[in-house]
C-alpha cells in the first residue's frame, strides 16, 4: 500500500511539472512573438516618420515658393514660379536680425534654403536665405524648385533653382 | 502511439503553424512597397516648374526670353545670337538647355527628355540625358506656344 | 482507509490550476490588445492632424480659394488662439494630436464638429501683400445678417465677401431666427444689436456687432454670446478694431474677441517682418537706380515703411491687448502714401516699391 501512495505522489508531481513546463514554453513563444511584433511596429513607425518628414519637405517647398516676401509681384498681383531677386537680397540681410530671424526660424525650422541664379553659361550665383542645421547626426531631404529669377532693375528673368533642404535628427 | 508522444506531436504541430504564420507576416511586410509620395510629386512638379521657369527666363541671346526664341526657332529662325551671325535660335536653345540640364537635372540624378516639336512631326530639338535612355516612369511637363505655323509643343519628361 | 483520507482529487486541482493560468493569459492578451488599440488610435489621429496641416498649408498657398473638406466622423477639431500669451493650437479633441504654429494666421470658431467644413483664404494687403489669411468655418453654422437700413452698403459688401458655400440669410428682425437643425448661429449686426431673441435652447448663438467709423474701411467690432434658453445676449466682451475687408471677415469668423485679437496680433507680427524686408529692398533699389525722382520716392518709401514697422510693433499701443484706433488710422495713412509713391515710380519707369 505504501508503494502505491508513493507512486501516486510522484505521478502528481510529474503532472504538475509537465503543466508548468508547458506554460513556460507557451509564454516563451508569446515573448518571442511579441518581440517580433514590436520590431515590425518600430519598422512601420520609422517608415511613417520618414513619410511625415517627406511631407514636411514638400509642404515647405510649396510654402516657400508662394511666400509673398520672395515672389514676384506687380501691384500685388503675384506671378507664378518667379522670385524677385531684390527681395531675396533684402531677405539675406534682414533674416539675420530680429524680428525676422526668429520669425523665419519658426516658419522654416531646421533647414537650408539656397537660391542659385544662372548668370551665364556654366556660371551660377548663390544666395543663402536660411541656414539652420543640427549640430550632429542629422539627415537631409532636398527638394529643388526651378524658378525664374526676376531682376526688377535690369528688367530681366534669369533661370534659377531654389534648393529647399530640410534637416531632421537621426 | 503513447500518450506522451501524441502530446509532443501536437506541440510540434502548434510550433509549425506559428512559424508558418510568422513567415507569412514577415514576408508581407518586407515585400510591401513603401509609398514614394515625394518622387511622384516632385518629379511631376519638377517637369512643369522647370519648363515654366525656362520659358520665362532670358536665354542669353540678345536678352530674349526662351519662349520668344523657341517661337523663332519653330517659325523662320530670323534671330541670330552672336555677333558673327552664325548661331541660330535653335542652335542657341540646344546649347543653353544642355548647359542648364547638365547643371540641374543630371546633377540631381534625374534622366530627362526635352523636345520641341509640331504635333505629328519630328522634333526640331531633341535632348536626352547622358546615356540617352529614359525608360523609367516619365513625368511630363508640356507647354504649348502659338506660332504662325501652328502650335509648337515644348515637352520636358523627367525620369529616375 | 487511505482512500477516505485522500481529500481533493488531483483532477479538481488540475482544473483550478488551468482556470488561474487561463485567466492570467487572458488578462495579458487583453492588456496587449488594449495597448495596441491606443497606439493605433494615436497613430491615426496624428496622421489625421498631419493631413489637416497639409490641407491648410496647401490652401494658404493661393489667395481667394475655397475648399470644402469632409470632416472625419465623430471628430471635433478645436482651434485655440490666446491673445495674452500668443499660444495657438489646432487639436483633435480626445486625442494627443495637435499642431502648433506661432505664425499661422487663421480665423476660426472654437471647434468644428460638423460633417464638412470650408477653408477659404483672403489676401492681407498693407498695401503690399503680407500673407494669406485662412478662414475655417463649419458648414453646420448659419450666418444671419441683421439688416440696418443706414448700413445697407456695408451689409451688402459683407454678404459678397462670404463664400457661397456658407449658409447665410439677410433678416430684418431677430424674431426671424430659427434653429433649423444647425449647431450654431452667428448674428451679424451693424450697430443694431437685437434687444430680444427667441430662446433657441438647443444651439449656440453668437453675435458680431460691426460699427463702421467715418473713415472708409475702418470700424469697431464687438463680440457677444448668449446662454442656451436666454433671450438676450450677454454684455460685450470688449471692443476691437478692424481695418479692411480681411480683418472684418476675420471678426465674423472668430470664436470671440480674444481669438480675434490674437490673430490680428499675428498679422501685425508678420507686417513687422515684411515691412522690414521691403525697407531693405527699397534701400537696395535706391542705390541701384539712376533717376533722381525715383531715388527720392524710394527714400520717402523707406520712411513710410519704417513708420509702418513701428506701428506694427505696437510702440504706440495704449493698452497691450487692445488694437487701438490710433494704430488702425496710422496703418491706413501709410498704406495710402505707399500706394501714391508706387504710382510715382511706375510713372517714371522705375522698379516698383511693391
Amino acid at each position: 500500500m505504501s508503494f502505491n501512495i508513493l507512486k501516486t505522489k510522484k505521478h502528481g508531481q510529474v503532472k504538475m511539472f509537465e503543466s508548468i513546463a508547458m506554460l513556460l514554453v507557451f509564454f516563451f513563444l508569446i515573448a518571442i512573438g511579441l518581440k517580433f511584433y514590436g520590431n515590425i511596429q518600430i519598422n512601420s513607425l520609422e517608415r511613417t516618420k520618414e513619410r511625415f518628414i517627406t511631407m514636411d519637405s514638400i509642404k515647405m517647398a510649396i510654402l516657400l515658393s508662394n511666400l509673398p516676401e520672395v515672389k514676384c509681384s506687380i501691384q500685388n498681383v503675384q506671378k507664378g514660379a518667379c522670385i524677385d531677386l531684390y527681395k531675396v537680397m533684402a531677405w539675406e540681410q534682414v533674416s539675420q536680425i530680429e524680428p525676422a530671424k526668429s520669425y523665419y526660424f519658426n516658419l522654416l525650422g531646421h533647414s537650408t534654403i539656397v537660391l542659385e541664379e544662372r548668370i551665364g553659361a556654366d556660371r551660377w550665383k548663390s544666395y543663402l536665405m536660411h541656414n539652420k542645421t543640427f549640430k550632429e547626426n542629422y539627415s537631409t531631404s532636398v527638394t529643388p524648385l526651378p524658378v525664374a529669377v526676376w531682376n526688377p532693375n535690369l528688367r530681366r528673368h534669369n533661370f534659377g533653382v531654389l534648393y529647399v533642404k530640410v534637416h531632421s535628427e537621426t | 502511439m503513447r500518450k506522451g508522444q501524441t502530446e509532443v506531436l501536437g506541440f510540434a504541430m502548434v510550433m509549425l503553424l506559428v512559424s508558418v504564420g510568422m513567415l507569412f507576416i514577415v514576408g508581407f511586410i518586407i515585400l510591401r512597397e513603401p509609398s514614394d509620395i515625394k518622387r511622384v510629386f516632385t518629379d511631376k512638379q519638377l517637369a512643369v516648374n522647370m519648363n515654366d521657369a525656362l520659358l520665362s527666363s532670358t536665354s542669353g541671346c540678345k536678352g530674349i526670353e526662351f519662349e520668344r526664341l523657341i517661337i523663332d526657332c519653330a517659325q523662320y529662325q530670323e534671330i541670330l545670337c552672336d555677333t558673327s551671325n552664325t548661331i541660330s535660335s535653335c542652335s542657341h536653345i540646344e546649347t543653353a538647355m544642355r548647359d542648364i540640364f547638365t547643371n540641374t537635372l543630371e546633377k540631381w540624378g534625374k534622366g530627362y527628355k526635352y523636345q520641341i516639336y509640331f504635333e505629328g512631326m519630328d522634333p526640331m530639338i531633341h535632348l536626352n540625358s547622358g546615356d540617352g535612355a529614359c525608360n523609367g516612369d516619365l513625368e511630363p511637363g508640356i507647354f504649348y506656344l502659338p506660332t504662325t505655323k501652328g502650335t509648337v509643343f515644348v515637352r520636358l519628361d523627367i525620369c529616375e | 482507509m487511505y482512500d477516505a483520507k485522500r481529500g481533493i482529487s488531483a483532477q479538481q486541482f488540475h482544473w483550478l490550476f488551468v482556470l488561474i493560468a487561463g485567466a492570467i493569459i487572458l488578462l495579458f492578451f487583453i492588456n496587449v490588445i488594449s495597448a495596441g488599440k491606443t497606439s493605433a488610435e494615436n497613430k491615426l489621429s496624428i496622421s489625421m492632424m498631419n493631413s489637416f496641416d497639409a490641407i491648410f498649408a496647401g490652401s494658404k498657398a493661393s489667395d481667394n480659394t475655397v475648399s470644402i473638406i469632409p470632416a472625419p466622423p465623430k471628430t471635433s477639431i478645436e482651434f485655440v488662439c490666446d491673445a495674452e500669451d500668443g499660444h495657438s493650437e489646432i487639436a483633435i479633441s480626445g486625442t494627443i494630436a495637435s499642431s502648433q504654429d506661432p505664425n499661422r494666421i487663421m480665423f476660426a470658431h472654437g471647434s468644428i464638429t460638423g460633417r464638412q467644413y470650408v477653408v477659404f483664404t483672403r489676401s492681407i494687403d498693407m498695401p503690399f501683400k503680407i500673407d494669406n489669411a485662412l478662414f475655417v468655418a463649419d458648414l453646420d453654422t448659419k450666418y444671419y445678417i441683421l439688416n440696418n437700413p443706414s448700413r445697407t452698403s456695408l451689409s451688402n459688401a459683407l454678404v459678397k465677401l462670404l463664400p457661397s458655400n456658407i449658409t447665410s440669410e439677410k433678416i430684418n428682425d431677430a424674431s426671424a431666427l430659427r434653429e433649423e437643425g444647425y449647431d450654431e448661429i452667428v448674428i451679424i449686426s451693424f450697430g443694431n444689436l437685437p434687444q430680444s431673441l427667441p430662446a433657441l435652447k438647443e444651439i449656440r448663438v453668437k453675435n458680431v456687432d460691426i460699427t463702421p467709423s467715418s473713415t472708409r474701411g475702418v470700424g469697431t467690432v464687438e463680440f457677444r454670446s448668449k446662454k442656451p434658453g436666454a433671450t438676450r445676449f450677454k454684455p460685450a466682451e470688449g471692443a476691437s478694431k478692424y481695418y479692411g475687408s480681411t480683418m472684418l471677415l476675420g471678426a465674423v469668423f472668430s470664436e470671440n474677441m480674444d481669438y480675434y485679437e490674437c490673430t490680428i496680433k499675428r498679422i501685425y507680427k508678420k507686417l513687422k517682418v515684411v515691412s522690414q524686408l521691403y525697407t531693405k529692398r527699397s534701400v537696395l533699389l535706391e542705390a541701384a537706380v539712376r533717376s533722381g525722382v525715383c531715388k527720392a520716392a524710394y527714400h520717402d518709401a523707406i520712411g513710410q515703411l519704417t513708420e509702418l514697422k513701428a506701428v506694427a510693433s505696437g510702440n504706440r499701443s495704449l493698452t497691450p491687448n487692445n488694437i487701438n484706433s490710433q494704430e488702425v488710422m496710422k496703418l491706413r495713412d501709410i498704406k495710402l502714401e505707399l500706394e501714391s509713391l508706387n504710382e510715382q515710380v511706375e510713372l517714371h519707369s522705375c522698379p516698383l516699391i511693391y
